[in-house]
């Protein structure tokens, strides 16, 4: 609790001081602070035996930006701090601090860097076995060029590192540290003065740097089924045709279909289409309805890829004018591939409520349910693979504000 | 962010407007273009106009019939300061309205063979016209808004893509989304 107060009094600071720096035109700084109650039910997400914790959740956020004549920088910050009442192994710090710039933005020619560098981590699954923090920097460069009528050629590439750690444990998951490179070439033709067509293709590489299991893990569990690694250096090629942006002045779309090579060289390659279909629509003044179907494939931590296929509904109601409902409900079909397959069905819905008590100040609550469903089980008291592929059923209840700066 | 967006799109293509008319001041001429390069800019400008103007006429015609009905309710409703309201802007708006079709229709169906006079008149109503009645619309409802007790509320159509801020919210309603606890790559936050 001492420490949450340090962090609040830090912030508290800062962002007081921020207010009186002098900046140059078109410079600003915003940020804002969020902190949440909340009632969290089976925190280990566990099949059988569902523990209940409380837990605070402070969320600060600083946003600093300026354009200049030619370019335009941005740096933002964002921070989780959550701190469980009794299960202290779940206690985190996740964060992400980024920075964007573009150059002639709007132009014929304009070009983008976005830098990022984050930490996360997952939900533990026992008392003692520690929460596992994912580590990653990207590197991105977009170049845009425009063309007479508004059509545009986008081009970019991705490097990113990620790096995995459980601090104190007998064993690390470090085979599935990797880097992967990224490339995108997109055309766009606008056919409506906010509607466009566009052909991309994708292409990356996925390098697993450190492959070898654990010996822990060879001898306990993956040797048993035969296999000495279970994430394999990959390479993929995609083509896509797509629309995006609106269709009538009440509806939008963001559409592609298009076919994946996802190549592994000794496991099972997806050689299959793929789409995805996303629709909002604006039904009254004060409605807005999402729904779309994603049939895409993506990596997964158990085995080499999965085939995800879900189907999501939305809604956001603004009553009056200081309150905003929002909830969303999707279903998930996963379907894992080689070494060691799978299929999980997945439930799960979210609704919050934020009302504004001023306009730099808004109260929130939510509550979210989440229900998986897996036909394979790892239920050992040591638990061996870092995605356990277990049934459970866990949600939360929570009570906060977001202030603004 | 929508109408920030809208609102820069414009600005800039206002901005090349005045770039283009003052490249023709400066030839001493309004009829004749100062090289061919000007020629063609002016050509894709209109050609670009002709594209996009058919959906702003379609949206905008839909505000008109809207406000048409809301202006027979505000006869009914006999307020006063309602009524001058609607007064003030209303028969403006639909003047722009109609003004901004026949420019439509003339650059859609005749956007070849065209003198550089012709071009040169084009140019110049479209600088002055490229909003639509959207400068007229958001002057009435200013001016509802300004009536006590929210009642010119009541007679009000919202301006065109001011509704609802539909990015900022699909934003909001992902947030609400139930993350995967075990997800198997990081994005950038989450």
């Amino acid at each position: 609790m001492t420490r949450l107060l340090f962090l609040f009094s830090i912030f508290f600071t800062g962002a007081a001081s921020y207010g009186s720096l002098l900046l140059p035109d078109q410079s600003g700084i915003m940020a804002d602070v969020g902190a949440m109650t909340r009632y969290n039910y089976n925190v280990f997400y566990n099949f059988d035996s569902a523990l209940s914790d409380a837990s605070l959740l402070v969320t600060p956020s600083v946003l600093a930006h300026t354009k200049p004549r030619y370019f335009y920088a941005e740096a933002n910050a964002k921070g989780a701090y959550e701190k469980f009442s009794s299960q202290s192994v779940q206690d985190h710090f996740d964060y992400s601090v980024s920075g964007k710039s573009s150059i002639n933005d709007g132009g014929i020619n304009s070009f983008y860097i976005n830098l990022d560098q984050s930490q996360f981590s997952d939900p533990a699954f026992t008392a003692a076995y520690g929460r596992m923090i994912h580590q990653a920097s990207t590197a991105e460069g977009i170049w845009n060029l425009r063309t007479d009528l508004g059509n545009q050629v986008k081009m970019s590439g991705q490097y990113k590192l990620e790096n995995i750690n459980v601090p104190g444990y007998a064993f690390n998951p470090h085979y599935l540290d990797h880097y992967s490179m990224d490339g995108v070439m997109e055309y766009d033709v606008k056919f409506l003065p906010e509607t466009v067509w566009f052909l991309r293709g994708k292409a990356g590489y996925r390098s697993y740097t450190s492959p070898t299991l654990d010996s822990t893990l060879i001898n306990q569990y993956v040797a048993a089924k035969g296999y000495s690694s279970i994430k394999t250096s990959n390479q993929y090629y995609m083509g896509e045709l797509g629309i995006n942006g609106r269709l009538t002045d009440k509806t939008s779309i963001d559409a592609a279909t298009g076919f994946l090579a996802k190549i592994y060289p000794t496991d099972d390659s997806f050689l299959a289409p793929v789409f995805y279909l996303h629709f909002i629509e604006q039904v009254t003044r004060r409605d807005q309805l999402i729904a779309g179907y994603n049939y895409v494939v993506e990596d997964a931590y158990s085995t080499n890829y999965f085939l995800n296929q879900e189907i999501y509904i939305g809604l956001a109601r603004v009553m009056g004018d200081q309150l905003l409902i929002l909830a969303q409900v999707s279903y998930e079909y996963k379907n894992y591939s080689t070494p060691l397959p799978r299929n999980d069905q997945r439930v799960s819905g979210g609704m919050s409520a934020k009302y504004s008590l001023k306009p730099n100040f808004k109260i929130t609550a939510e509550v979210k349910v989440d229900l998986l469903a897996s036909d394979a089980y790892d239920t050992s008291v040591t638990p061996l693979n870092p995605d356990r592929p277990v049934t459970y059923k866990a949600g939360s209840l929570g009570v906060g504000f977001i202030a603004t700066f | 962010m929508t109408s920030f967006c809208t609102t820069l799109k414009n600005s800039s293509r206002a901005a090349l407007v005045v770039f283009i008319l003052s490249l023709l001041a400066s030839s001493g001429s309004w009829a004749q273009f100062r090289n061919q390069e000007d020629a063609e800019i002016v050509k894709d400008v209109l050609k670009r106009f002709g594209k996009e103007c058919p959906l702003r006429t379609a949206v905008d015609e839909d505000i008109v019939k809207r406000l048409e009905i809301e202006y027979q309710e505000v006869r009914k409703a006999k307020n006063a300061e309602i009524q001058k309201c609607y007064e003030n802007n209303y028969s403006q708006l639909v003047g722009v309205f109609h003004l901004y079709k026949k420019l439509c229709d003339d650059v859609s169906i005749r956007s070849k063979d065209l003198t550089q006079t012709q071009m040169a008149r084009q140019l110049i109503d479209i600088s002055k016209y490229q909003t639509g009645i959207r400068s007229f619309h958001s002057l009435l409802n200013d001016c509802l808004i300004a009536i006590p007790e929210k009642e010119g509320r009541k007679f009000m159509i919202p301006l065109s893509g001011n509704e609802l801020d539909t990015k900022a919210l699909l934003i909001q309603i992902q947030e609400t989304k139930v993350k995967d606890p075990y997800p198997a790559t990081v994005e950038p936050f989450r």
